[in-house]
């Protein structure tokens, strides 16, 4: 009896713990922006705010396939952008705790639920592990979805994702990141931006605006080892800095895993170590470019550093408005997203095996347009 | 150590079980500052303590769970969750004191979960708090779907960031939580309780020790404390990150198991967790400096962790023999 009312309690406490823990992601009701009371800021600012640092606007979703950039143009002149024949595809995520990958998923269903209304989107977690990945394509490749979307992890772990779905016959779209397989941009369509054009982008700016007539002083923030994005990234900075003849000396490289906690410590051991001479600090995302800021304000030396980021996430435009942080680079989660969709309906309505690739292109953003990526 | 080669191996290991890893940590401290000048400068030892705050808070949950034959598995992710809703309420509310106590009961929750499965339906710790790690995840990625909330306000943002003269104040918080839980383990029943528990379980049963109380205590203890780590670090980070502090928790059992406390429970202090903490943060801080990877410095802490637990053996034996 005693055992029983103890599991009655158990339950009832999981259950409560669950219910206190669930419910959607609702929007703080409040954010306070350095340092202000929270209430001081109105609950519309809020619900904007939080809504597109994971998904882009409402309001963007329903122009997306009215309205063009020029580089989508000539992509529109060949494509569908809306549809309404039924399909089930199975979109498996890089991570769900991976916020840029979470912004291009949820921008992806958006679009599917206004343009492509009748196909169904199944959604799966790869807990940032390639093998997680192989696994949900095989159980989605059972299920009989029509076609596989994914952001993968690896570029090199998910080549078996490519073998697995052609050797099914099942089309698959890669998202964001490429995978290293001969195949892609052939027969398995490619939708995403080069991580080395946004690192050659980090250069660009820091060539145009950081004058290197004495040697700059540089620290870098690099992403978890092993991966190919991190290395392209990387690679991107610093070759175009070579090829360009930029004078700067590379003082540090610590990994940041992508994680602002990780950065934040590593650009604190760099403020004992270099104190104020370290005058740039290029960052593999925005997260270690936050946490890099955080550490130099800290120390009272952010005047001193410019601070380079990638992904345009919305915190740090507001830091890059306010010129704490130099520049980042505006990964188009809607362009992918959207050319995601439309090369996976595509291939489907016309009932092929290959699909689509579209090249996104990458936007350096600093403090003279941040207002135009500012929700 | 020419001494301790005269004297041969078990010799070497009294002489550490009686100066213990102090000797271990100053001689590392001397090390490093000679080595790296930076690394001596008030800005680095405030760098150090502020480093080391987290995964300390964490070790003394740890220490709890460890000294009474268990595990707590679920810590980082228990910080995460409980931090996030603690930066989130923060946002909803305005409200410093709500944001706390959401924090801490999130904490608490999980914790006496974790001791009412262990000690209820006789669960192996390491699978009950394994699982409610998988739990906590879940629920906060689900609460967020993967979002950060950031700029927690002047306020939040002290308990981390804010500065008591020239100390962090996070340091103050830390050493609050060590003396609490010297108190426990040294002053109080409970306390007594727990190393009996985890020395001899039918023995401390035996002599009128209520041992669930006492595991239960432990685990909702270290609960609390992962609670309270989440909140110093989201505060740190200026924003609520469900997907931050990853495998913290073993940081934390590190410091413990470097600390000198036995695996097989029944014994540790508070004052040796602490050293075993600072050995890390100025382990990792130190190759950092040096601008040594990270992948290296995992290499580094394993092979730490491997001495750590030979010496503790070494020194048993000798005890035994002796």
């Amino acid at each position: 009896m005693k055992r029983k009312l103890m599991a009655v309690i158990l339950a009832a406490g999981l259950a409560v713990s669950m219910a206190g823990c669930s419910g959607g992601a609702p929007a703080p009701s409040g954010s306070s922006d350095g340092g202000e009371a929270a209430e001081n800021v109105s609950e519309e600012e809020n619900s904007g705010r939080v809504e597109t640092d994971i998904k882009v606007s409402d309001k963007e979703i329903e122009a997306a396939a009215e309205t063009m950039e020029d580089w989508e143009k000539e992509f529109a002149a060949d494509y569908e952008l809306k549809g309404d024949e039924e399909f089930t595809w199975g979109f498996i995520d890089m991570g769900f705790e991976d916020t840029f990958s979470t912004k291009i998923r949820n921008t992806f269903t958006s679009y599917c639920e206004k343009y492509f209304p009748n196909v169904e989107v199944l959604e799966a977690d790869g807990e940032l592990d390639s093998n997680i990945q192989l696994q949900l394509a095989e159980n989605f490749i059972a299920q009989g979805v029509d076609c596989i979307v994914i952001i993968p992890q690896d570029a090199d772990g998910c080549t078996g994702i490519v073998d697995t779905c052609m050797a099914e016959g099942v089309p698959l779209v890669c998202l964001n990141s490429v995978i290293h397989s001969e195949h892609l941009e052939k027969e398995i369509g490619f939708v995403g931006s080069s991580n080395y054009e946004a690192g050659k982008l980090q250069a660009e700016w820091l060539i145009e605006n950081v004058d290197d007539s004495e040697s700059v002083k540089m620290c870098y923030q690099k992403g978890s080892d092993g991966y190919d994005h991190t290395a392209q990234r990387y690679n991107g900075l610093f070759e175009t800095l070579d090829k360009a003849g930029y004078n700067y000396e590379l003082k540090a490289t610590l990994i940041s895993e992508y994680m602002r906690d990780v950065a934040m410590t590593n650009a604190e051991d760099w403020v004992t170590s270099f104190g104020d001479e370290i005058q740039v600090i290029g960052c593999c995302n925005d997260e270690s470019a936050m946490g890099t800021l955080q550490a130099y304000q800290a120390a009272g030396l952010a005047e001193n550093v410019k601070i380079l980021g990638i992904d345009a996430n919305q915190d740090c435009l507001k830091e890059v408005k306010e010129g704490k942080i130099s520049c980042s680079v505006f990964q188009n989660a809607m362009g992918q997203a959207k050319w995601g969709a439309v090369s996976a309906y595509d291939a489907c309505a016309k009932g092929k095996k290959e699909t689509a690739s579209f090249s996104i292109p990458f936007e350096t953003v600093d403090a003279e347009n941040v207002e135009e990526y500012l929700d | 150590m020419t001494k301790s080669k005269e004297n041969g191996k078990i010799n070497f290991g009294e002489i550490y079980n009686k100066f213990g890893i102090f000797l271990v940590f100053l001689l590392m401290f001397i090390i490093f500052s000679v080595w790296n000048k930076s690394f001596l400068s008030g800005m680095n030892v405030r760098n150090i303590l502020r480093q080391i705050v987290v995964i300390t808070i964490m070790a003394c949950g740890e220490q709890l769970m460890i000294i009474c034959g268990m595990i707590d598995l679920s810590a980082s992710r228990v910080l995460a969750c409980a931090g996030t809703l603690s930066a989130y309420a923060v946002l909803a509310t305005g409200n410093l004191f709500v944001a706390i106590l959401v924090g801490l009961i999130v904490a608490f929750i999980f914790g006496a979960f974790n001791g009412i499965v262990i000690v209820t339906f006789d669960i192996p710790p390491f699978i009950a708090t394994l699982a409610s790690m998988m739990v906590a995840e879940g629920a906060i990625m689900t609460f967020t779907g993967g979002q950060n909330y950031s700029n927690l306000g002047a306020a939040f943002q002290f308990i981390g960031q804010g500065y008591i003269g020239p100390i962090p104040f996070p340091v103050f918080i830390m050493a609050f939580i060590l003396l609490v839980t010297y108190y426990i383990l040294s002053w109080t029943p409970i306390g007594r309780a727990m190393y009996a528990v985890g020395g001899n379980t039918a023995a401390a049963r035996a002599s009128g020790i209520n041992v669930k109380f006492t595991k239960f205590f432990a685990a909702a203890y270290a609960g609390l404390m992962s609670g309270i780590a989440g909140i110093v670090l989201m505060s740190r980070m200026n924003s609520g990150q469900p997907a931050a502090a990853v495998s913290y928790e073993m940081d934390a059992i590190t410091a413990v198991i470097i600390g000198g406390t036995s695996m097989s429970g029944g014994t540790g202090t508070v004052v040796n967790t602490i050293v075993g903490s600072m050995i890390i943060g100025i382990i990792k801080n130190f190759m950092n400096l040096q601008n040594i990877n990270a992948s290296m410095q995992k290499v580094v802490l394993g092979l730490l962790v491997m001495i750590a637990v030979i010496l503790d053996i070494q020194v048993r034996k000798s005890r035994s023999k002796g």
